[in-house]
């Protein structure tokens, strides 16, 4: 019989749900941990939280791993997670000058106030396959490690503060100043977005916006269709500390800290009216995302173009499409049925080529 | 242990019921009101993820929620069908958060939700239809900037959609617009009735339930009230026109007054079935 | 004649405006801008007064604040400050609270809500661009341009509004068999002569012409103002015509404003400001161009 759909349809979504587990679970195997996701693929983990909007790497592990690697998918599980959990408290403003650093860099100078700290990053391996990672991957780790600690140890000061390089340069009168206007930040996850959306909205999309999604649109402006030439003052990933006021004792207390980056791009003046002086985008997101935070940045100062040019200037462009599950969700929902518009559509097709005909 | 287990079916923790906390329930319901307070009016509101990916009816997803109640039967359709994927999954999901009884009786629920379609049967005044909607902007399809759209809306400026139709009509000698056929609502804002087939339009006016419309991905929420005028757009000597059935019927009930799924066969032959499966299996009994 | 159409204190400016743009800036100071804080007075303090069945020019430099001064008119653009009041015509009767019990004057337009100023341009009002691609939609039928307008004054009956898109069209000399065709495939003059239909689609009295010959052929733009001049007196159209072409108003306008740095410097009888011209300015005009 040919219409099965009535009856056969729970049965039939159930198994495909079993056997997606199924696979997704390997075959011989042994089960991943969450400890091994977030330690040993820890930009995957930064990346969901980033994009799913809550920082909680034990999460965002789970949802790495329930979502078979895919961070669309593992970004909506932890941000429609975040949508069950009441709001208990808002953190207070912070400063990144007190972050805990990691790693920062500045392409603007040679070298800068509190010095360049590489940190870990990729950035100077060759990209050669290592196959001898597979033969003793422990022997390595321990090989590295002595490399790393072997009589190293307290060799320098760390500073406590790391002056941001562009507020020296910002001292010196040589950036603008960005006027805000808002006494208030915008909160994007309780109000719907307005054009023009004002700047703490924008950046707040971004920091939640999709990596790949936001690097294209930055790119595009990098590469011609746009103005923006950025140069980095500063790029850096270190732990922010959340500072969250106590309601009875009215003390601010220290409630945690969060990984984060953040990018400081500043770009060539370009307003004929006004003072020349640089222009300053600013990113930041969770975790270590570097290409995220830098692609942020350029795109903030894009969208404060005066009059749009290209798509990463005009916000309304940018802030509609650069989040990932919104997008992921409605390019999948092409998957579901659509048989009724379609058959409307035919009736309309049918009919105009009744009339084409009649008129030829 | 972690927060998330319940969503596996883990131990111990409970999500609260019917999923949403309080303070986005009251979001919701603060947009539907102001949203049936101005019919067709969409009113941008503060859309919250769902388990669910956005475009598969979390705006749909995000109304039924804060509106259900314990006592609520619930039917779901997709495409006006009970067993659809998408519906079964969405009636999964109302079961477990809200533990409420479903139907696939139009006549017996007081909530439906449905993507694509209104049911054949009249619904009543204690009923809600609560629709899924993908676009909720009838202007998007001649303007892409929502700042425009919005504009557009405010001065009732929709000479561009307008013109969008007499275009269809000299080029092709029809309308090409098959669903989401746009409509004038109370005699002031034009508005995406989601897409519906036309077929459905008509049940829009002047109904004795409250349609309910929500765009959880464009976060926006609108509505039609009972008793409101409807208007597909049409012109005095070019009239809005349903999806032509004649001469077809149902295999299954023998209806002949149903929008109709058109089944090809092997063979390139045509077999016609009531899309209201719902309602198909009633009069079958 | 009796005016149609009267404003005063007409002033678009870009900027925050200081206490010194006043003498900084206008045609004594030679500039529009402000040295002082930079803000651009486009259009400052322009009074105008349109008569029935008559045309008045306006003349000027780019930048004197000619083509400003239309787009506020025309509601394109929103003025800083000023009036705008419109007769009794019998085509805004449709527009609701527009004239007070017994005012033979409107309410300034410029202050209406947009839906109202729209209303009242559809009623009132046409107007051709010097750029086509303003006035007309490139992708959409000629006929459709047309309607557009219609469509707009609520007209729901594709029979009518094709036979009033064929006699406009049959008026500015379109061959109807391009009529849905998009003025994309047209050439500069046809695209001009669509851009006139689509103006006085809503049969509106006061015609508003911004620099429309400028760019054309001379044969071309001879063709072009030849037709403007002949629907004027079939028509009975009240018109403002905005041009840097002395020869231009000289051929259409009866009366004639001469502006500088968005500021008025003289104005009277076109004949007047041609054969005696009073500001040093108009003289320089007169003398560069009709030699």
């Amino acid at each position: 019989m040919g219409y099965v759909a009535v009856q056969g349809g729970r049965e039939a979504i159930e198994r495909a749900c079993d056997l997606y587990e199924s696979s997704r679970s390997g075959r011989n195997s042994s089960p991943l941990g969450l400890d091994q996701i977030r330690e040993q693929l820890p930009l995957a983990v930064d990346r969901v939280m980033g994009e799913g909007g809550l920082y909680a790497p034990d999460h965002a592990a789970l949802s790495l791993r329930q979502a078979a690697g895919d961070t669309f998918e593992a970004s909506l599980l932890l941000r429609a997670h975040r949508a069950t959990l009441p709001r208990l408290a808002e953190s207070l403003d912070c400063s990144s000058s007190s972050m805990r650093m990691v790693r920062r860099i500045s392409s603007a100078f040679k070298d800068v106030p509190g010095g360049q700290v590489l940190g870990p990053t990729s950035d100077y391996t060759l990209r050669l396959l290592d196959f001898e990672i597979l033969e003793d991957p422990l022997a390595r780790r321990q090989l590295i490690r002595d490399r790393l600690f072997d009589g190293r140890i307290d060799e320098e000061e760390v500073p406590d503060e790391f002056p941001r390089v562009v507020e020296l340069l910002r001292a010196e009168g040589l950036v603008e100043d960005v006027e805000t206007g808002e006494d208030e930040p915008f909160d994007i996850t309780r109000r719907s977005l307005v054009y023009p959306a004002p700047r703490s909205a924008r950046l707040q999309a971004m920091a939640r916006g999709e990596t790949g999604g936001m690097l294209f649109l930055a790119y595009s402006s990098m590469r011609g269709y746009g103005h923006i030439h950025p140069t980095l003052a500063e790029l850096r990933v270190g732990y922010v500390p959340l500072l969250v006021r106590n309601p009875l004792t009215g003390e601010d207390v220290v409630a945690g800290e969060v990984l984060a980056t953040e990018a400081d791009v500043v770009s060539r003046f370009s307003d004929p009216e006004g003072q020349p002086r640089f222009h300053v985008g600013y990113g930041m997101c969770f975790g270590q995302n570097e290409v995220k935070a830098i692609s942020m940045g350029v795109l903030d100062r894009c969208m404060r173009a005066a009059t749009p040019s290209s798509p990463a200037e005009d916000q309304e462009f940018v802030l509609s499409h650069i989040d990932g599950i919104e997008s992921m969700g409605f390019s999948n929902h092409w998957k579901l049925p659509h048989y009724v518009d379609f058959l409307s559509d035919l009736d309309r097709l049918r009919k105009a080529q009744e009339v084409d005909r009649a008129r030829r | 242990m972690l927060a998330g287990e319940w969503l596996s079916g883990g131990a111990g923790r409970k999500t609260t019921w019917g999923f949403l906390d309080d303070g986005a329930k009251k979001d919701v319901r603060r947009a539907l009101l102001k949203a049936v307070a101005i019919p067709g009016y969409q009113v941008p509101y503060g859309s919250r993820e769902m388990p669910l990916a956005r475009g598969w009816g979390t705006g749909g997803i995000q109304i039924t929620l804060s509106l259900l109640s314990p006592e609520d039967v619930v039917k779901v359709i997709d495409q006006g069908c009970d067993g659809s994927v998408n519906a079964v999954n969405i009636k999964k999901f109302y079961e477990r958060v809200g533990g409420v009884e479903t139907t696939t009786d139009t006549r017996e629920a007081t909530l439906i939700q449905t993507r694509h379609r209104i049911p054949e049967e009249r619904m009543d005044a204690g009923q809600i239809l609560v629709l899924q909607v993908p676009y909720p902007e009838a202007l998007r399809e001649v303007e892409p900037s929502e700042a425009n759209t919005r504009r557009m809306h405010a001065e009732a400026d929709y000479a561009r959609m307008w013109l969008h139709l007499y275009e269809d009509v000299v080029h092709y000698g029809e309308i090409r617009l098959a669903y989401r056929y746009p409509c004038t609502v109370n005699g002031r804002h034009v508005m995406d009735p989601s897409p519906i087939p036309r077929w459905d339009v008509p049940k829009l006016h002047m109904a004795d339930t409250l349609f309910l419309f929500g765009a959880g991905r464009e976060h926006r929420i609108y509505a039609v009230p009972p008793h409101t005028r409807v208007e597909p757009l049409e012109f005095e000597d070019h009239k809005f026109r349903v999806e032509d059935f004649h001469g077809k019927s149902c295999s299954r009930c023998g209806a002949t007054d149903t929008f109709l799924d058109e089944i090809l066969g092997p063979d390139g032959t045509r077999t016609f079935y009531c899309s209201d499966t719902g309602y198909c299996d009633k009069r079958r009994r | 004649m009796e005016p149609l159409l009267r404003a005063h204190g007409i002033t678009r400016r870009y900027g925050r405006g200081c206490d010194r743009c006043l003498e900084s800036t206008g045609a004594e100071a030679g500039t529009n801008r402000c040295p002082h804080c930079g803000t651009v007075w486009a259009c400052r303090d322009v009074s105008l007064e349109l008569r029935a069945e008559e045309a008045l020019g306006i003349v000027g430099e780019s930048g004197s604040g000619k083509s400003t001064l239309v787009k506020l008119l025309h509601f394109d653009d929103e003025a800083s400050s000023g009036f705008l009041e419109l007769s009794r015509l019998p085509s805004l009767r449709e527009v609701p609270e527009l004239h007070a019990e017994g005012a033979d004057w409107s309410r300034n337009v410029l202050v209406l809500d947009r839906y109202r100023q729209r209303r009242v341009r559809d009623a009132s009002m046409g107007i051709v661009y010097q750029h086509p691609h303003l006035g007309l939609r490139m992708g959409v039928s000629a006929g459709g341009n047309v309607a557009e307008r219609l469509l707009s004054a609520g007209w729901r009956s594709i029979g009518n509004m094709r036979a009033r898109a064929s006699k406009l069209l049959e008026r500015t000399e379109i061959p109807l068999e391009r009529m849905d065709e998009p003025p994309r495939k047209f050439s500069g003059g046809m695209q001009q002569r669509v851009q006139i239909a689509k103006a006085l689609s809503g049969d509106p009295p006061i015609l508003l012409l911004d620099e429309v010959t400028t760019g054309l052929d001379l044969s071309v733009q001879a063709r072009v103002l030849d037709m403007i001049r002949s629907l004027r007196e079939e028509l009975r159209l009240s018109m403002l015509v905005v041009s840097h072409d002395l020869g231009v108003i000289n051929l259409l306008c009866q009366r004639t404003m001469v502006m500088k740095n968005g500021q008025v410097v003289e104005s009277g009888l076109t004949d007047q400001i041609l054969q005696d011209p009073q500001h040093g300015y108009t003289q320089l005009l007169v003398a560069s161009q009709l030699q």
